[in-house]
């Protein structure tokens, strides 16, 4: 293979994987390597809430023998991943930047950690997030920084999966998604983050935020190791009342056959309405034209009633998040940070009413995305992940009295609307800001349909070399 | 008061919504005697708050 980097955490896992197998990399030096530079970067980064030193050690151990004896499991084998906060972790802390959860520790793996395992991948730590992977991030440790500049926030709620990956702090790292926070740090932090289709990667051990909202999914440097991880984790789980019974195809059969002939749905209204930054707008129809390019055909289409759907959306996470913590609420209240106490109590605010309604738009909504993609015959939808590149860590964190009093409605403008009608959706690099800040290009596919959906991310990836670039630190 | 709150807004929300004019002091006396019945019912809360909710679910398929 050309051009590989000299230090093994650079590598991306299909290269990883590769040296691996054929013993040219052992799992024991690739876990120092990713383990150094944890120590070097988390100073600056503070993307992980916990650094399993002596586990991952020890796993990488027997990976290698493993691997040594003829045993290997999947490309995921002696690779480090992360995982959010809110994975369920046996023998490992799983807190949730929670007072709530100090010093809990599990004793089953979530189903993604358990499947990770049998793949043979190494768990490296668990990343920071927000408290219940909601919006307040208690201690200043948990307020990761974004490693292409650290006056920066760098996304959420899957914030330090987002970071470490960037960072070459983590091979992989898995975020859940329940109104873009896989997308939003994966753009953010200049990589690439899949969303799947609600029901495809268990959620068994994972904390709740909201339940039919909830998504787990994989944030990497290239959508080839997407593919890759979502291979080992994603497939049905009896054990999850939200998993879906649908065949999972091998998502690298696919990735290289180009987007010649896809039909890429554009809907300006919303997506590039005023609020989209020039930086990002320009990016995103550079895109477009690249596409073209490719072969692809670029069709304008209408989305009615998007935004009913992001305020419907809103009142089923407020609901469902309130309903969930309703007990912690009564009885350990003081426990929470007031911002997550805040949005925990407005949920319980909602009525039952307000809650059936926002469950009647999803249904019609369901159905306009259907008719839009049928209609217009189309293989994805692109848009902007976001409406702007990042914002700086005090507007993020402003004074204590103007703090966490709701998350402004842009933040989710882009992503959400896919959270409510479950369908895959991927953000990938696909520019930089005048500040070099990255920026995000999201392509939302048809139900369980993840297979297109990164196959045109490898396409542009293949055609561009945003995805290469890495962050000065 | 402790334990379960009936926050007053809320009462006086729904109250609002249905068009229904109410003294404060009724709205107290409202909000205590809810709080007193949801007490009184002992309904169970969830074991563990964040466990996944075996009633809530989605499913995106388009038939």
């Amino acid at each position: 293979m050309p051009n590989l980097p000299t230090q093994p955490r650079a590598l991306t896992i299909a290269q990883a994987s590769v040296m691996l197998r054929e013993k040219t990399l052992s799992p024991v030096d690739l876990v120092d390597s990713v383990l150094d530079r944890i120590e070097e970067t988390e100073g600056k980064l503070h993307a992980y809430a916990f650094v399993a030193v002596e586990s991952v050690r020890k796993a990488a151990r027997v990976a290698e023998q493993e691997i040594m004896d003829g045993k290997w499991k999947s490309p995921l084998h002696g690779v480090p991943i992360a995982l959010k906060d809110v994975y369920r972790t046996a023998g490992i802390p799983t807190e949730a930047e929670s007072r709530l959860l100090k010093g809990y520790v599990p004793e089953e793996d979530s189903g993604v950690a358990d499947r990770l395992k049998q793949g043979g991948a190494v768990i490296v730590g668990k990343t920071v997030t927000p408290e219940f992977a909601y919006f307040t991030y208690p201690r200043e440790e948990s307020r990761a920084r974004n490693p292409w500049n650290l006056a920066y926030h760098p996304g959420g709620s899957s914030t330090g999966s987002g970071v470490s990956v960037a960072a070459d702090s983590a091979m992989g790292a898995m975020g859940t998604d329940s109104g873009g926070s896989i997308r939003k740090p994966a753009a953010m932090n200049g990589i690439a983050g899949l969303k799947p289709s609600f029901g495809r990667v268990t959620k068994r051990g994972v904390l709740q935020l909201s339940a039919t909202m909830d998504h787990c999914g994989p944030l990497c440097k290239t959508v080839e190791d997407i593919a890759l991880v979502m291979n080992v984790v994603a497939g049905y789980d009896p054990d999850d009342v939200t998993s879906i019974d649908v065949p999972l195809p091998n998502l690298t059969d696919d990735l290289n056959r180009g987007a010649r002939g896809l039909r890429l749905g554009v809907e300006r209204k919303h997506f590039f309405s005023e609020d989209v930054v020039a930086s990002v707008r320009s990016s995103v129809d550079s895109a477009l034209t690249i596409f073209e390019t490719l072969g692809a055909v670029v069709v304008d289409v209408e989305i009615p009633d998007i935004d009913y759907a992001i305020a419907a959306a809103s009142t089923i996470v407020l609901v469902e998040a309130g309903s969930c913590h309703r007990r912690w609420l009564r009885e350990r209240p003081g426990d929470y940070e007031p911002g997550t106490r805040f949005m925990l109590q407005l949920g319980n605010l909602i009525t039952a009413t307000d809650y059936l309604q926002a469950l009647q738009i999803r249904r019609r909504f369901k159905a306009t995305m259907k008719d839009v993609f049928e209609r217009n015959q189309l293989a994805a939808l692109l848009t902007p992940t976001l409406s702007y590149a990042s914002i700086t860590l005090a507007e993020r964190f402003p004074p204590p009295n103007e703090h966490d009093r709701g998350i402004p409605i842009k933040w989710n403008s882009h992503c959400m609307p896919f959270n409510f009608t479950g369908q895959p959706a991927l953000s990938i690099p696909c520019g930089f800001t005048s500040d070099n800040l990255p920026v995000g290009l999201q392509i939302v596919g048809r139900p369980f349909d993840e297979s297109t959906v990164l196959r045109i991310g490898k396409a542009y990836e293949n055609a561009t070399t945003w995805h290469l670039k890495a962050p000065p630190i | 008061m402790n334990g379960l709150r009936v926050d007053q807004r809320y009462v006086a929300y729904v109250m609002a919504m249905l068009n229904i004019e109410v003294s404060r002091a009724a709205l107290q006396e409202l909000a205590e005697a809810l709080e007193t019945q949801l007490r009184g019912l002992g309904f169970p809360d969830p074991s563990e708050p964040v466990d996944r909710d075996p009633e809530l679910t989605f499913d995106p398929r388009w038939r």
